[in-house]
């Protein structure tokens, strides 16, 4: 640290300039979003820049709490996100230790399915799964286990849908936990499963959070997919709910869909301050030397 | 305890031939060391007894159960890695009694049997931290003390001391002793140190490129290494070799290089009689290279060259000059208070009393200065039967 030199009043004016540029360019459109919730009237933009909105109300936000399909779709939305989110996780840790760890036949080739079906669009497999999920029932309504049929349609697609991400990020965890601690569990008397599930899994906590959040925030934010297997406006997560309450022929009401759209993030952005502890670095200090 | 026994043992990684036809004897109780420079197969030997590695061909024993394929946990042994492998996210406690518990000891018991080996390794008082709480040579003792624990029929150590700085690496190999006094459990130790290995061993097998050069206590390996091999890596600083003509003129053998002509030992000179190839390698360790007028008992005055001095290492307690003569380097051993003048002339002893003779082609010790017989003798050595004698071939 002793040959570090002080860093020059130009150096110190452009790093701070460029992260201001770098917060503005990121929150801009954020803070732009909020004050066209707050307008009173269904307005984008307004010819002269307009800080902080004339006659700003809350009564969007009021309309949008008022609504009772509103909370329907909420909790349909976290019925199927964490059921997707627990589904994702334990398929791609699992995977992804195997990948890690065991050598078998195929492995190679395996791996590289994973990552080429990642380069697909989603789309491509959309009218295939249809028609699957319909000849073995899963576009039904009737509940399984307290779940209509096709909402377990949607947790499978969006649980295994990003499966190849996921792996491959897990992979990239366990992989970096040194082998030795599975060989010295392994000499203190412990199976693959205890070995994977009291030593490598605690270890890869920001692995898995990670993984956890992007599904989630996968199957939070989905709309195509929701859109072409729900069609009961019961059954609606708070995407298509925002769809559909913003339908109206005389224009898109921007007011409202800003408010739900900032509603709607609210919890992604719980999730994800509730994680960031688990997404510490050095977690793997001290294993070794 | 047990013993370790492994027979013709072979391991294979694709094409490469890890080890090769290792046949190996540990006693019950023994301290083994497996010495030998990276590469050469030593810890792949260690990981094949620890169930860690498949045995590609062979048998491995422990006591007298083969344990080819039972499984690590089952081979009732313990461990000690390089990097020493603590679980990071539990607690020095946790750390060491973590096979314990798996093993399904009463609570009260694995407690017990934690306190008593932390505080014999003076961990008492870290029970509590993380590993990445502590410094380097605490860590080391919390892996020793996780395999102590368990009290096992086998320690198996994978070059334990390699990542402690010198001063630490010192202190723990007392305590390694120490500890192998109190507990004399059967403990295998891999290392390619082999001031360690001379330190450590009851006795030391030396590798190279997987397989075995020679097994033998530390004395014996050092005054009887089976190929110039073993010869070169056993020792510090390493031996002098230097490639010979073997001259026999009127019944008396010389050693040639150049203009340096040595009349060899009696004990040499009956093995040379017999040998039939005309070159050799010889070998001289420093120790065995003086300066003329330090040495008092000068057996054979033609052992005396004309050196120059080149460089000189001064070690506090002795020095060792390189010394040069015609196109070859002489590393003599001279007494720290004697001043060298660099580039100046002086007369070397060459003590070929404690010399060796290889073959020049496949390595294999001729002949000694002094046959194992007689060193017996001059040593108070009792049991020399197990030393390979290449000269007997």
């Amino acid at each position: 640290m002793a040959l570090k030199q002080k860093p020059s009043w130009f150096e110190v004016f452009y790093t701070y300039a460029l992260i201001i540029i770098a917060c503005l360019a990121v929150l801009f459109p954020i803070y732009w979003i909020f004050t066209t919730s707050l307008r009173p009237f269904d307005i984008l933009s307004t010819p002269k820049l307009e800080l902080w909105p004339k006659g700003a109300t809350i009564s969007n936000y009021v309309n949008i709490f008022k609504d009772k399909n509103f909370y329907m779709a909420f909790m349909n939305s976290v019925k199927i996100s964490v059921l997707a989110t627990i589904l994702g996780v334990v398929l791609a840790t699992l995977a992804a230790y195997a990948f890690s760890r065991f050598e078998f036949p195929g492995k190679g080739p395996f791996y590289y399915y994973y990552l080429i079906s990642q380069m697909f669009p989603s789309v491509v497999g959309l009218i295939p799964l249809f028609v699957i999920f319909l000849r073995i029932g899963l576009l039904s309504e009737t509940p399984f286990l307290g779940i209509a049929r096709v909402h377990w349609g949607l947790i499978i697609i969006y649980g295994a849908g990003g499966l190849a991400f996921s792996v491959w990020n897990m992979k990239g965890f366990f992989d970096a936990i040194p082998k030795e601690l599975d060989e010295a569990a392994m000499i203190d008397g412990a199976g693959s499963f205890t070995i994977f599930w009291r030593i490598i899994l605690p270890l890869a906590t920001p692995g898995i959070a990670i993984t956890a959040l992007f599904i989630f925030m996968g199957a939070w934010l989905e709309f195509v997919t929701a859109m072409t297997f729900l069609s009961n406006p019961k059954l609606y997560t708070l995407p298509l709910w925002i769809n559909l309450s913003i339908s109206n022929p005389f224009g898109i009401p921007w007011a409202k869909f800003a408010a739900a759209s900032l509603v709607i993030a609210v919890p992604v952005t719980l999730l994800f301050l509730f994680l960031q502890r688990y997404l510490l670095s050095g977690l793997l200090r001290g294993a070794i030397k | 305890m047990a013993r370790v026994y492994l027979e013709q043992v072979w391991k294979k990684f694709g094409n490469v031939e890890a080890v090769k036809d290792l046949t190996l004897e540990v006693n019950d109780g023994e301290f083994f060391v497996l010495l030998g420079p990276s590469g050469c197969g030593k810890t792949t030997t260690l990981r094949m007894i620890a169930g860690l590695e498949d045995v590609t061909k062979g048998t491995i024993f422990i006591g007298d159960r083969v344990v080819n394929d039972v499984h690590p946990k089952d081979r009732d042994i313990a461990m000690v890695f390089q990097n020493y492998a603590l679980y990071p996210h539990m607690s020095v406690y946790d750390n060491i009694s973590f096979g314990l518990k798996l093993r399904g000891l009463a609570k009260d018991d694995i407690k017990a049997r934690v306190d008593e080996v932390a505080s014999w390794l003076g961990l008492s008082e870290l029970l509590n931290r993380r590993p990445r709480e502590l410094s380097g040579g605490q860590r080391q003792r919390v892996a020793l003390a996780r395999a102590l624990v368990r009290q096992p029929k086998v320690f198996l150590m994978d070059e334990p001391l390699s990542n402690l700085d010198a001063k630490l690496r010192t202190q723990a190999r007392g305590e390694l002793l120490r500890l192998h006094k109190d507990f004399p459990t059967t403990t295998i130790y891999v290392t390619h140190d082999q001031v360690e290995a001379m330190t450590l061993g009851d006795r030391v097998a030396v590798m190279m490129d997987g397989s075995l050069q020679q097994v033998d206590n530390p004395q014996m390996l050092y005054l009887y290494p089976s190929n110039q091999f073993v010869a070169g890596f056993v020792g510090t600083p390493p031996m002098n070799f230097v490639e010979v003509s073997i001259l026999n003129e009127n019944g008396q053998v010389y050693l040639q290089h150049g203009t340096v002509k040595l009349p060899v030992t009696n004990d040499m000179a009956v093995m040379l009689k017999e040998y039939s190839k005309d070159k050799a390698m010889l070998g001289i360790r420093p120790q065995d290279v003086h300066l003329a007028d330090e040495t008092r008992d000068i057996e054979n005055n033609d052992w005396i060259l004309h050196c120059e001095s080149d460089v000189a290492e001064r070690l506090g307690t002795e020095t060792y000059v390189h010394f040069t003569i015609d196109d070859f380097e002489l590393v003599g051993r001279v007494s720290a208070v004697r001043s060298v003048t660099m580039g100046a002339a002086y007369d070397v002893y060459v003590d070929l009393s404690g010399a060796h003779v290889f073959d020049s082609q496949t390595g294999v010790r001729v002949c000694s200065g002094t046959s194992p017989e007689r060193m017996e003798s001059r040593l108070g050595l009792k049991d020399t039967t197990h030393v390979q004698d290449s000269s007997a071939n």
